[in-house]
């Protein structure tokens, strides 16, 4: 029997990295925060938010930083606070940050929250897998394994199945386009 | 692959910008002329909208499993005092 190789995306999972990141950046954060007069739990959004839009920025293959891995948390932890206090942005943080991820110049202005609550628990092997594909970046060897399929070839064919059948469930359960445009 | 899928495939391709000039081409003439093509190209993009969302929350949930475990494990009682002594008023 074939034995899988399972690679990382990365040296790092994400739960590795926030785990490191809590120890080290939360207390510059919560610094920040409560200097803003914010709360503790304004503290935990704005870091948890910058956790991950750090984690999506280091999983681009472009990119470096200059400074350590802990100042540049707090400095988009920074923007974020600035956006979502200072700018009258309600309900900004990271549903609302720009990410550079790839469907950013495809994307028209959709309410994706309401999106995926609509979607509730409906095909979640499927979300995952295409998680797994896009955003975690794992080779379809790996997904093949992971999602017990017995090729990359069957996998590569599930993907495209989920996409349809995602795609479906999404015009389904719209009424109109513009239920889904702001 | 069915055909369904094989459009699935070329909507990703011209979405993703994997298309070679002619091909974009050939599929933007298709876009104009097969009004189900131009749905599901509008709804194909949701879908990669909604996973990346899915994607984003589950990262969330694994931070705020390290946030609990940090501040309600006893043995992390002085980073707790740490942070805590910020918000004392």
């Amino acid at each position: 029997m074939e034995v899988l190789e399972m690679t990382k995306p990365k040296a790092k999972s994400p739960a590795q990295l926030f785990e490191r990141l809590y120890e080290t950046a939360f207390l510059p954060v919560v610094k920040y925060v409560s200097k803003m007069n914010g709360s503790f739990e304004d503290s935990k959004d704005i870091f948890q938010d910058a956790l991950v839009i750090y984690y999506e920025k280091s999983q681009q293959p472009d990119f470096s930083i200059t400074s350590s891995e802990e100042a540049y948390i707090v400095g988009i932890a920074k923007n974020l606070w600035i956006k979502k206090f200072n700018r009258d942005h309600k309900n900004s943080s990271l549903d609302h940050f720009e990410s550079e991820i790839f469907v950013d110049d495809h994307t028209t202005k959709v309410n994706d929250h309401k999106l995926l609550q609509l979607l509730g628990s409906t095909g979640k092997k499927c979300m995952d897998l295409l998680r797994a594909f896009y955003y975690e970046k794992l080779p379809m060897r790996n997904i093949a394994g992971v999602f017990n399929y017995r090729s990359e070839h069957s996998a590569t064919v599930q993907k495209y199945k989920c996409i349809e059948k995602i795609r479906e469930t999404i015009k389904t359960k719209s009424i109109s386009y513009e239920d889904f445009t702001d | 692959m069915r055909t369904s899928l094989i459009e699935i495939q070329e909507t990703e391709k011209y979405l993703l910008k994997e298309m070679d000039t002619p091909d974009r081409l050939v599929f933007e003439a298709r876009i104009l002329s097969n009004p189900l093509l131009r749905i599901n190209l509008f709804f194909q993009q949701k879908v990669y909208s909604v996973v990346e969302l899915y994607h984003r929350k589950k990262l969330k949930e694994e931070a705020e499993i390290i946030h609990r475990r940090l501040f309600d494990d006893p043995a992390k009682k002085e980073f707790q005092e740490t942070i805590f002594q910020f918000f004392k008023k």
